[in-house]
């Protein structure tokens, strides 16, 4: 970056610090600049309730915003320069979900647990969650962007799992919401002393020894060892300590996302070059973004007359800022040819084949025909009425499963990483974002108005991804990063708004779950007709989906017209996704899991794949659906979440194998 | 021209008051006959819910719009939302099918779910299927199970009665509404009346009663909820707790709007210039040790003075008879706060 513009950012940067804290301490605060000034000095000589809430509530929320800005940086840049990654954070390396994750488990189970209980128990859920990445991504490809994508996998598995448990015992779920949102509000200045104890001395022990050692292993893992670095208890300790110091933040705040992830790129953009340069602007420079961030949704606050939590905000103005690092030259992703594995498989017998169809066949009569009699299960014949709430379940669970399925085909093959998911474009947030929006504003979706909802907020976003990524070819990884940032962006409102705890918290939160009940008849039609026409054209552009899968420049100079071929692909992926989210909410792993399944069952070429791939999914959410509506009978387990446990937990261990 | 914008909004933003002063008073919607003193009287029942015995063939109009027609009451009753359910169980009917009914044990508590009810499933997703064995010859539902009643129709009449939703109607006045209208379409109109005796007694008593320990001044009451360590749920003008401070005579001092539930989630420091309050939490939070002995909590003007109480919890969305536990909660715990209460007992006279 030029010398004047880096004068420049930084002359805009001093502004908004200026800017942020004239804020904070002016917002919402009677006081003038003389009362504060006296009041600090003498505390004692408190006596109105606003002097109180100065000394005790503004104060101890700009404190623990600096700090926990500065740790959100520190520990950014700490991770960014361990894995030599510029988009690597606690964000997008899962330990944030990790530890929510935890929390959510722990405290469902155990509700008077303490700080220092909720602190250890968020450590070892971001702990967990690391060593999972790695354990997908593989040491030597730490660097890449297959740690990110293997951050949001995870970041899903979690999110699922947390979900789940909220939904199964519901009633607690209330305050957990706004403090999952991510908020600074305090109440004295017990938790910013807690937070100094177990964060400064870790924070200061990292800006004294830390640079020597990131400085070697930024050579490189290999040239680290060969200068008799020992590369992995050092990087685990390090990695250990920032993850530590996140936890505990992390039990006070909630979630904070982005200011982790930005505050390094703009410390880089500003031109601190040493290791430690780096870890102590990008400290400074994430205080202030927090700060920032915090005056803004205090001002927010006050505007709107309701209760905004920082996160939300933090979302909110992170997004953009994240797009802008990422559309940077320097931060491109390059295209990476597909890693076809290399193992040899069996194509399969007509035996085995014939015998899956049987199975399917069963699972789908099963599905149609079992009651509960009593206690005792029974397979019955559904009499009118019955059949008329089956039927368009059945359907939807089909459709739905093919559409997540053939969306995870066409996706993988396009960016040329296994490791996509549809849901990963964005298009699931956004649909669930335009319901909940929905049901906010009171309109009430059901049945087709929900549907016509969910899809509405899937293009809008669609659309919004191919404009930011248009002067950019296109470029299919580019979009799953965009679409990453948006899912984020649009999860903080919804997580706002599962924060009021009320009867429609558990409506919304059944949407999230992904539940085939909200199956109406139109639907259903709807459903089946779309993802059939969406799936024949796909089946009939097969030869564009495979040379594409091969590379982008391979395709051209065999003549296809890429850019028109990849928006058409991936409106096709957004489309199957959407739709079945619309039909049924959100359902995570299937897009992922079942192309691999298929590829393993023999299924290689494109057309073969897209129906293996299909009927995969299909029987997955029957079998998923049919589980959920009977096991905890009269209640419900919804489908999607079933059935995304049962492909993470698939996908995790064929991942863990595969490294060995 | 899109920077002129730009700043011109910017601009408009910045010149919004950015302090919070206390809220204007706004409208709440109240009917005019409540202004001074609330009333079950205030919006009269149809007369013919009134008559004893019941006339049938009845004709009645549900929230959201549709008309039944009734030409005996029905035996077979199923409520498939909390506060339906307790109308049924209040007016003496045993009901044959509801939703989650132990959590119904926990979190309502009364009057008493008989045995022999089928639990047809959560109140978000029941369970079709088990609600058509259970052969009902009447079903009512909530607003948010609207979408069930294509296929809910097919088994019985079905009527959608919403209270909680809707911010332009009062909560208790709605659910005295729908009380009687359930009393008249199973045909205990004496069981109405039983509890609207019931009902203005105990106000009468504890309206009577509050007046004699505060020295018949007027009093500020506040009710609220805990919700985190900075945030509380207040009750707004259209909950039912509202409406009880009323009735007994007293007022609330937050202003705020009606909303959805009745309840809004506001921090802490937004009580914090309540100076004549008296504050009554309802129900017990893990945390509440924390926050009762936080700063931001005993430097308010009525921690400092004393004046706050634990109210028995209740489900604040329910039907007629959680008015009657509203009363109760909210009436003891004003006179456990009265000068010289806690010197005193007034609790045992009652």
């Amino acid at each position: 970056m030029r010398v004047r513009t880096r004068w420049g950012l930084l002359g805009i940067l001093i502004l908004i610090l200026g800017v942020s804290v004239w804020a904070t301490l002016r917002i919402d605060n009677p006081l003038s600049w003389a009362q504060q000034w006296a009041l600090i000095w003498h505390p004692q000589a408190a006596a109105r309730y606003d002097d109180f809430y100065y000394l005790y509530g503004t104060l101890p929320r700009l404190a623990v915003a600096v700090l926990g800005g500065a740790t959100l940086g520190l520990v950014g840049s700490l991770i960014q320069q361990l894995t030599l990654n510029r988009m690597a954070s606690p964000l997008t390396l899962g330990t944030s979900s990790g530890a929510w994750c935890a929390i959510v488990v722990a405290s469902a189970w155990l509700p008077n647990l303490t700080a220092n209980g909720i602190n250890g128990v968020a450590f070892v859920g971001a702990l967990a969650a690391f060593l999972l990445i790695v354990a997908i991504t593989g040491w030597q490809r730490m660097n890449s962007l297959s740690i990110v994508m293997s951050g949001m996998v995870v970041n899903l598995l979690l999110g699922a799992l947390a979900t789940a448990v909220v939904v199964m015992q519901s009633q607690f779920a209330t305050n957990i919401f706004l403090w999952g949102a991510g908020d600074l509000a305090q109440n004295g200045w017990q938790n910013f002393e807690w937070l100094v104890i177990r964060i400064v001395p870790v924070l200061l022990l990292l800006i004294v020894f830390a640079p020597k050692i990131l400085t070697l292993l930024g050579l490189g893992h290999e040239s680290a060892k060969a200068r008799g670095l020992n590369v992995v208890p050092t990087f685990m300790l390090l990695m250990g300590l920032g993850i530590w110091s996140v936890s505990a933040l992390i039990t006070v705040t909630g979630i904070l996302n982005f200011t982790g992830l930005i505050a390094p790129n703009i410390a880089r953009a500003l031109g601190a070059r040493s290791s430690r340069a780096q870890l102590v602007v990008s400290a400074g420079l994430g205080a202030l973004l927090l700060v920032a961030t915090d005056a803004l949704s205090v001002y927010a606050s006050v505007l709107a007359n309701a209760v905004v939590p920082t996160g939300v905000l933090a979302a909110a103005v992170g997004t953009p800022l994240f797009l802008f690092f990422l559309l940077r030259r320097e931060n491109r992703p390059s295209a990476q040819l597909w890693d076809r594995p290399t193992e040899r498989t069996q194509p399969r017998s007509k035996v085995f084949w014939g015998v899956a169809a049987l199975l399917s066949f069963a699972v789908l009569m099963i599905h149609l025909t079992i009651t509960h009699v009593g206690t005792d299960v029974a397979w019955r014949i559904p009499d009118a009425i019955a059949w008329s709430q089956r039927w368009p379940r059945t359907v939807v669970a089909i459709f739905a499963g093919a559409g997540f399925a053939m969306a995870g085909v066409i996706l993988q093959r396009q960016i040329h990483n296994p490791l996509a998911s549809p849901d990963l474009l964005g298009v699931s947030s956004g649909a669930t974002f335009a319901v909940v929006l929905a049901m906010l504003l009171g309109l009430t979706p059901y049945g087709l108005s929900a549907f016509g909802y969910a899809i509405l907020g899937s293009i809008l976003i669609l659309v919004g991804l191919l404009w930011v990524t248009r002067r950019l070819q296109y470029d299919p990884t580019l979009l799953i990063l965009v679409g990453i940032a948006t899912s984020a962006f649009l999860d903080a409102f919804t997580t706002l708004t599962l924060s009021k705890g009320t009867l429609d918290t558990y409506s919304i939160l059944e949407w999230l779950s992904g539940s085939t009940y909200r199956a109406s008849a139109d639907v259903a039609i709807l459903l089946a007709l779309s993802v059939t026409l969406l799936g024949v054209l796909c089946w009939v552009c097969h030869r564009a989906l495979t040379l594409l899968g091969i590379g982008r420049d391979f395709a051209a100079a065999r003549g296809a017209a890429v850019q028109i071929q990849t928006v058409a692909m991936m409106v096709a992926s957004a489309s199957l996704c959407a739709l079945s989210t619309a039909a049924m909410g959100p359902v995570a792993f299937l897009g992922l899991a079942c192309p691999h399944m298929a590829y393993y069952l023999g299924a290689k070429r494109v057309r073969t794949q897209l129906v293996v791939s299909a009927w995969l999914g299909a029987t997955l959410l029957l079998v998923a659906d049919t589980i959920g509506q009977n096991i905890v009978f009269p209640q419900e387990v919804p489908a999607g979440m079933l059935a995304a446990m049962v492909g993470a937990t698939y996908f995790l261990v064929l991942m863990i194998q595969k490294r060995r | 021209m899109q920077r002129r914008l730009f700043l011109a909004s910017l601009g408009y933003a910045l010149t919004r008051p950015v302090w919070a002063n206390a809220p204007t008073a706004r409208h709440t919607h109240t009917p005019a006959c409540m202004a001074h003193h609330a009333s079950f009287d205030c919006l009269p029942v149809p007369r013919a819910w009134q008559t004893d015995p019941i006339k049938y063939p009845l004709t009645i109009t549900d929230s959201i719009g549709q008309t039944h027609r009734f030409d005996r009451a029905p035996k077979r009753v199923a409520a498939l939302n909390w506060d339906l359910v307790e109308n049924v169980i209040a007016l003496g009917v045993a009901p044959v099918a509801s939703c989650e009914i132990e959590a119904y044990q926990t979190w309502v508590r009364e009057p008493a779910m008989p045995a022999g009810v089928i639990d047809v499933g959560s109140r978000t997703a029941p369970n079709v299927g088990l609600i058509e064995s259970s052969k009902p010859d009447v079903i009512f539902i909530t607003g948010s199970q609207r979408a069930l009643i294509p296929a809910l129709t097919k088994i019985a009449p079905t009527v959608c009665l919403e209270n909680t939703l809707a911010t332009g109607l009062n909560e208790a006045l709605e659910a005295w509404r729908q009380f009687a209208m359930m009393g008249a379409i199973l045909s205990r109109p004496e069981a109405v009346t039983a509890l609207h005796t019931q009902l203005t007694l105990r106000l009468d008593f504890y309206r009577q009663k509050i007046a004699v320990a505060f020295d018949h001044q007027p009093i500020q009451i506040q009710v609220i909820r805990f919700s985190t360590p900075t945030t509380v749920f207040v009750y707004g003008p259209n909950s039912i707790a509202d409406f009880v401070v009323r009735a007994l005579g007293a007022s609330q001092p937050y202003v705020m709007e009606p909303t959805a539930y009745g309840l809004q989630s506001v921090r802490i420091r937004a009580l914090g210039n309540l100076e004549n309050a008296y504050v009554i939490y309802v129900g017990h939070v893990p945390f509440e040790h924390k926050v009762l002995n936080s700063i931001l909590w005993t430097a308010t003007p009525f921690a400092r003075k004393g004046r706050v109480q634990y109210g028995d919890n209740y489900w604040s969305h329910g039907g007629a008879y959680s008015i009657l536990q509203t009363v109760e909660t909210i009436g003891q715990a004003i006179l456990k706060m009265a000068p010289g209460a806690r010197q005193k007992s007034l609790v045992e006279n009652i």
